[in-house]
């Protein structure tokens, strides 16, 4: 009895330590910057809030404004990115920073894009509110003193303002995801990879940031130097070179391999994989496992009125997930959505609004860069978006259309001044006579990892019509034989029984005849 | 009469129907991984074929010992000697009951046909089989280092090739136990070590 007291007491105490262990939030930070004296102030505008951080941080406004999330475009080639004339196949551009909506997601106070002041709390801030709007409040509360109640109100608002300005850290997923969960206009519709489910993720959605599994933030994996957040593809790769963490402690977080080594799995015949398959390809079953995501999108629709008004069409998903929208035209969406596979390096090609196009064919606005035989390529799971856009017929270039502003498409539903305006805001000239073009764009996939478990089975690619039918260039068993081999084969063995049977038979023929002729010579 | 000779030593005849199980096991999960048809599931299959792979190697090993240390291999030696013979016993006689042109002694087991059979099985297509598994199975670290430089699509086709050749020899193999001097004469003997035959040598 008394043994099993003290092993209950043992098992206690264990476990009461695993779970503290588990349960006490480590802080690498050494500041509460709601004690900083130069925190406390009624600010009036974002760029006061900025000049305050600045005053401590006094190396960050060079560095970030280097940085892509202030540039949008790619380093050292500006042409490209989502600033220059770069495009995807959502809301297509943004006309060199110039269409406003888009700047929403911009890191500067109040949409003024690159000739504002960073916004550090968008990032930075574990309370997030419109602090632009906030502002706007308290000036026009505060214009009368003497009004009790608007000056009431102003005050709650400053409280609020306060407890935002004051409550700083690493960027938590709310900062990230503010914007990178809603890309291509709202919540889960660009990357299928990405959306508000993450937030609190279950274990089965993304084993890593699920509080089950290790309830990583963003920046455990995206790691920064200079402000400079790893992870970004253009031409050039997020990574060039796939280091774990004990060959280079320093080295960002990007990779699986970076914690998880080339060599993961137990089983050697699984890490004999890694070589060809990137780890995504298994662990990422499906995307959109709990929002919808985009598939399609059919501009050329967009302009409908019904009674001279437009108008909007929810889809089976309900929510924000619309069949149709009269500013947009037509959408598809998918859940549970099964990847395409390519050979992939690390960089996308990328079009330009300054290419020609064959608009006869299918366009693809980006591409996976990679061969099999290329060396450096593995076999990497995409979302494909497909979407009918505008072009120019005569210059042949897809044309990049002016959206928000009151002169844009979403107000005037007039394609022709839409474009207009925004091939001029792009730098470059547009015929005035244009049509729609199919539109291929693909994002690679890395997030939403699910447990070991629930990855893919070796039968999802290796059979016929398997996942990776389309892959070439590598030899899978269960899909691929070689006919000549397999028809030589199967017809030796066809001939062998054959021969055997017709053996047998002549063998059995032959002695019943034998024998039939020694009874008959006995017999008389 | 029934005369029977002790043909099979215990060992012998272990190693023939372990070799047996195994090979058929290997022709099983081979096959499913190959895509052929679906038996054991595809990682269940790759797990067993692997190490039924193993341990047909490791029965090799033995059984070369055992081939030279006995002198057994002697008996492998392919021959002219009443090749002809057989060629027409096989041809003509067998279908009029005519006896086989030699005796099976213990130290004479195999006829010229078998010899040549089973000389060209061991020295060349259980060695090939077993290569190409090996480079198979340790493709990606033999060409990262170097070693080789074809291509996993060579090895395997080569590989699933060669097993077809198992297949057709298992079909043939099987119906020529028929043909020792009574139907199941062969069988028996490989079972059990004696084997009856036409003449008694004693």
């Amino acid at each position: 009895m008394k043994r099993y007291v003290r092993i209950i007491w043992i098992i206690g105490l264990t476990s009461g330590l695993a779970f503290s262990e588990n349960q006490v939030e480590k802080s690498h930070l050494t500041a509460d910057h709601s004690r900083f004296a130069e925190l406390q102030k009624d600010f009036s505008s974002g760029e006061e809030v900025t000049q305050a951080c600045n005053g401590c941080h006094n190396l960050v406004d060079h560095q970030f404004r280097k940085t892509v999330h202030w540039t949008w475009s790619a380093p050292g080639n500006p042409e490209f990115g989502k600033g220059g004339n770069s495009m995807n196949n959502f809301c297509i551009s943004t006309n060199k920073m110039h269409d406003t909506a888009c700047l929403n997601c911009h890191t500067s106070w109040s949409a003024k894009g690159v000739d504002g002041e960073v916004n550090c709390l968008k990032c930075h801030s574990g309370q997030l509110m419109n602090w632009t709007e906030a502002f706007d409040d308290i000036e026009g509360l505060e214009i009368d003193p003497e009004d009790e109640e608007a000056m009431m109100f102003a005050r709650e608002i400053r409280d609020e303002v306060h407890a935002s300005v004051t409550n700083i850290g690493l960027s938590q997923r709310e900062n990230c995801g503010s914007c990178h969960f809603k890309g291509g206009g709202g919540d889960a519709v660009k990357h299928g990879d990405l959306d508000s489910s993450l937030l609190s993720a279950s274990r089965s959605l993304d084993v890593h940031m699920s509080k089950e599994g290790g309830n990583f933030s963003c920046t455990r994996c995206h790691t920064t130097e200079d402000h400079h957040i790893a992870g970004r593809i253009y031409a050039d790769p997020a990574i060039h070179q796939e280091q774990t963490l004990v060959e280079n402690d320093r080295a960002s977080k990007i990779s699986c391999v970076s914690c998880h080594t080339e060599a993961p799995h137990e089983a050697s015949r699984l890490n004999n994989h890694t070589r060809t398959l990137s780890c995504q390809a298994c662990h990422i079953p499906e995307v959109a496992r709990e929002e919808p995501t985009m598939v399609e999108w059919d501009w050329s629709t967009a302009g409908r009125r019904k009674d001279g008004r437009p108008y909007k069409e929810k889809s089976e998903f309900g929510g924000h997930f619309y069949a149709y929208k009269s500013i947009k035209g037509s959408f598809k969406w998918e859940k549970d959505l099964v990847p395409e596979y390519h050979w992939y390096n690390g960089s996308m090609s990328q079009l330009t609004f300054g290419d020609e196009i064959d608009p006869s064919q299918t366009v693809f606005v980006n591409r996976p860069v990679g061969r099999a035989e290329d060396g450096r390529s593995k076999i990497v799971p995409f979302k494909t978006m497909r979407t009918i856009q505008p072009f120019d017929v005569r210059l042949k270039r897809l044309a990049a259309p002016l959206l928000s502003t009151p002169e844009g498409f979403w107000k005037t539903l007039d394609w022709e001044s839409a474009l207009a305006k925004g091939m001029e805001m792009q730098g470059l000239t547009f015929s005035g006579e244009f049509d729609f073009v199919p539109t291929e764009f693909s994002y690679s996939l890395n997030h939403m990892i699910a447990p070991a478990a629930e990855a893919l089975d070796c039968v999802d690619c290796h059979r016929d019509g398997g996942r990776l039918e389309q892959i070439a260039g590598v030899y899978i068993p269960g899909r691929d034989n070689n006919p000549w081999a397999d028809g030589l084969g199967l017809g030796m063995v066809i001939l062998s029984w054959l021969g055997v049977l017709i053996h047998g038979t002549l063998r059995y023929v032959g002695t019943r005849k034998m024998k039939r002729r020694l009874a008959s010579e006995v017999s008389p | 009469m029934k005369n029977k000779m002790y043909m099979y030593s215990k060992y012998e005849r272990f190693w023939h129907w372990a070799q047996a199980v195994l090979i058929v096991l290997l022709a099983l999960t081979g096959f499913e991984i190959h895509g052929s048809f679906h038996m054991f599931g595809f990682e269940y299959a790759v797990t067993t074929h692997q190490n039924a792979a193993w341990l047909f190697i490791v029965l090799s090993i033995f059984t070369i010992f055992w081939h030279f240390t006995t002198g057994e291999w002697k008996q492998y030696k392919p021959t002219r000697k009443h090749l002809l013979d057989y060629v027409q016993y096989y041809t003509k006689g067998i279908f009029t009951g005519a006896p086989h042109p030699t005796e099976k002694v213990r130290s004479q087991k195999l006829n010229p046909l078998q010899r040549i059979t089973y000389f060209s099985l061991k020295v060349l297509i259980i060695p090939l089989q077993t290569a190409t598994g090996l480079v198979y199975l340790y493709y990606p670290e033999l060409r990262q280092s170097g070693v080789i430089s074809f291509g996993l699509e060579a090895t395997a086709v080569l590989h699933t090739f060669l097993a077809f050749c198992f297949l057709a020899f298992l079909v043939v193999h099987i119906y020529l136990t028929t043909t020792g001097h009574t139907l199941t004469s062969n069988i028996k003997a490989m079972i059990n070590g004696f084997e009856e035959v036409e003449h008694s040598t004693h």
